[in-house]
């Protein structure tokens, strides 16, 4: 059965990228949100397999969003990886901190993802 | 995997846009409460999707520049530097040179622009400290002190200069700016719900036509009405889902209102009421220009310097009003300033010297104020970069008639000047009342109908293409459309005045047959009749046969201008 990913992501064109990109995917199924709030109802309701989740957005950052998760019983196993830009060097601390599981440089490259992917979901 | 990159880049244009919008808002707030820190973190964020953005579509000196700028963000955020005038004076810079970097010539270049070097250079040197060496920060605060304004302002680093840029910027990005329009998806549900209901009315007539030995007149027309109904349920949801608030149109004006009035040692601000009433997205666009003219010409003309304004009681700070409300079939919009008001000996001096009236002095100030729309009207003592050339508000007027609305200007001396702008709700359809001359038929617009009156045979002078009949006890001119329109066929005795009106002005137009009102689907003239005068448009009607939709406004003033030629043979 496919794999259910969220990406959190409030910008529009980077949502459709990644549609783009996991059009070629058959073996996953991408669902999004558009802020770290809308992030945290997704992955509650929807549970799904992954997260993707920028960092910067607003109503609630990704990091708020990722600790969020990570205290809810129903959505602490879920990996999230963090899409964070490229200088972003203290956010990875801050991520640690709030239980993140990876992370992915933007923009995002196809076979970093696939390879972090298949480590998290263990394919 | 293959990216369409021709996709995600017009996503990018038309999300930066959006972005650098609430950005400009967010400065303009920042602006009085230098404080919110949400301000900044919501300008950081625009900053930083487009530098996300830039990086997915490859474009290094836009991610250069967004980086720097973001460096900046980050350290205003963090209470590392206090939000200064010079601050916001980059901001605005900045803002400036994204737009420009963003929109879709720009993207496509992906320059460092001396613009952008230097807002990169400004971002260092205030991060180095060196918004502390204050000479400029302080001549931008010390803003209170009205009289020296202008001077400082001209030695700033030039800040009219930023403005025409902004401007031009603008123009361009109009011009390249992908048409969309966001729409509420319950709008297209209902739009897929109805054509397929039309589906099955069209199915069902069919049907009843194909058999027409089961069927009755009555059943025919009982499907023909169900058809109907849903056909005109259907147009007006397409009509709806064109309707966008006016708001973000007027909030583009927040910082032009804070550039001119800076740049004239004004002090102003934008106040917005109205902002979810809806009009036609095309409506939008054609009001972008009129209320650029009569926003800048409130600045100009209207508000006083501040010293004079506290002389005379008033606030420092000027505010220019735009208003918008629903009021029947129409928007009404509102420019409103609370400046000096309108100088009734001015303008009577101006229309005596260029000769647009032959008694001003006699004139109603309604009447007399309605000579500033007039081409080449101005009374200005000097001709500044933003009015006063004696052009703006005739561009207003025409663009209003186009819209086929019309203007209106009322003033109170020492209080200020409110210009009104009526217009329909959307182009693309009117009430019209449709009359006939002859063979043909002419739609005129409903809301430029007053009502209708019989012309006997005794009053109806074949002899003549005009006259003027007694309505209660009122003169009231009139012209006959066939003869106007030189339509073939003598004219029966027996005649229709339709009595129209357009600004303050009423007469009648001598018809044959009236026919009554009808919602008309407005086709524009073809480019051999755009000049015709009094035909604004065509329209199909049921039978087929094209009829012209009359320009009332036009016609009404070819009318009087025969009538002043005629009255001085």
């Amino acid at each position: 059965m496919a794999k259910k990913i969220l990406l959190v992501d409030d910008s529009s064109t980077a949502r459709l990228t990644s549609r783009m990109i996991f059009s070629s995917k058959p073996n996953y199924t991408l669902i999004s949100a558009c802020d770290g709030r809308e992030g945290v109802d997704t992955a509650t309701r929807e549970k799904p397999d992954l997260i993707l989740m920028d960092v910067v957005m607003p109503r609630m950052t990704g990091i708020e969003a990722c600790r969020t998760l990570k205290q809810q019983p129903e959505t602490k196993r879920i990996p999230v990886i963090l899409l964070t830009s490229r200088g972003e060097k203290d956010i990875a601390d801050e991520g640690r901190a709030a239980g993140c599981t990876d992370f992915l440089t933007k923009p995002v490259d196809d076979e970093k993802l696939v390879a972090l992917l298949k480590k998290h979901l263990g394919e | 995997m293959e990216l369409d990159r021709n996709l995600i880049f017009q996503s990018f244009v038309v999300e930066s846009a959006e972005g650098l919008a609430q950005m400009e808002h967010a400065i303009l707030e920042l602006e009085s409460h230098p404080d919110d820190k949400e301000l900044v973190q919501g300008i950081f964020r625009v900053v930083h999707t487009a530098k996300g953005n830039a990086g997915i579509l490859e474009l290094p000196n836009l991610h250069a520049f967004a980086h720097a700028f973001e460096d900046l963000l980050d350290e205003i955020r963090n209470h590392k530097i206090a939000v200064t005038p010079e601050v916001i004076n980059v901001l605005f810079s900045a803002l400036d040179v994204l737009r420009e970097m963003t929109s879709a010539d720009g993207a496509a270049r992906d320059e460092m622009s001396p613009a952008a070097k230097k807002v990169i250079q400004n971002c260092a040197e205030i991060r180095a400290g060196g918004q502390g060496k204050g000479k400029k920060a302080k001549k931008v605060r010390g803003k209170e002190s009205a009289e020296a304004e202008p001077e400082q302002e001209a030695e700033e680093e030039g800040a009219p200069e930023v403005q025409e840029t902004a401007g031009e910027v603008k123009a361009e990005h109009h011009k390249n700016s992908l048409q969309t329009l966001r729409v509420d998806v319950s709008k297209l549900d209902r739009l897929l719900d109805l054509t397929g209901e039309i589906a099955i009315a069209r199915g069902r007539i069919a049907l009843l036509l194909e058999h027409p030995e089961k069927t009755t007149w009555d059943e025919i027309r009982e499907a023909h009405r169900l058809a109907d109904t849903l056909h005109t349920d259907l147009q007006e949801t397409v009509l709806k889902s064109r309707m966008v608030p006016v708001g973000p149109l007027f909030r583009q004006y927040a910082r032009m209102v804070r550039d001119i009035s800076k740049a004239n040692g004004k002090l102003a601000r934008l106040q917005v009421e109205g902002e979810d009433v809806e009009v036609d997205t095309s409506v939008v666009e054609h009001l972008k220009d009129p209320l650029l003219h009569m926003i800048r010409n409130a600045i100009d003309h209207g508000l006083e310097l501040p010293a004079e304004r506290k002389r005379k009681g008033k606030p420092p700070v000027g505010t220019v009003t735009v208003r918008a409300a629903h009021e029947g079939g129409s928007i009404i919009l509102e420019v409103s300033d609370d400046g000096e008001g309108l100088n009734r000996q001015n303008i009577i001096e101006v229309a005596q010297k260029s000769g647009l009236a032959s008694e001003p002095e006699k004139m109603a100030d309604q009447e007399l104020f309605q000579l500033i729309f007039e081409a080449g009207f101005s009374t200005a003592k000097t001709v500044s970069d933003l009015s006063g050339r004696g052009v703006g508000m005739d561009v207003v007027k025409r663009n209003v008639q186009a819209l086929r609305g019309n203007t209106l200007i009322s003033s109170r001396e020492g209080m200020g000047t409110t210009v009104h702008i009526r217009l329909p709700l959307t182009l693309a359809i009117i009430e019209g009342f449709g009359v006939g001359v002859g063979e043909e038929t002419f739609v005129i617009p409903m809301d430029q109908v007053v009502e209708c009156v019989e012309l006997s045979a005794g009053e109806n002078d074949q002899e003549r293409n005009e006259g003027v009949i007694q309505l209660r006890n009122e003169p009231l001119p009139y012209l006959h459309l066939r003869e106007h329109f030189a339509v073939k066929g003598a004219r029966p005795a027996r005649q229709n005045i339709v009595v129209v009106q357009h600004d303050a002005k009423r007469a009648g137009l001598s018809v044959d047959v009236l026919y009554g009102s009808t919602q008309t689907v407005i086709k524009p003239l073809p480019m051999l009749f755009k000049d015709v005068p009094g035909v604004s448009g065509s329209a199909i009607l049921g039978n087929g046969r094209v009829a012209l939709i009359l320009d009332v406004g036009a016609l009404l003033r070819n009318f009087q201008a025969e009538a002043e030629a005629a009255r001085t043979e």
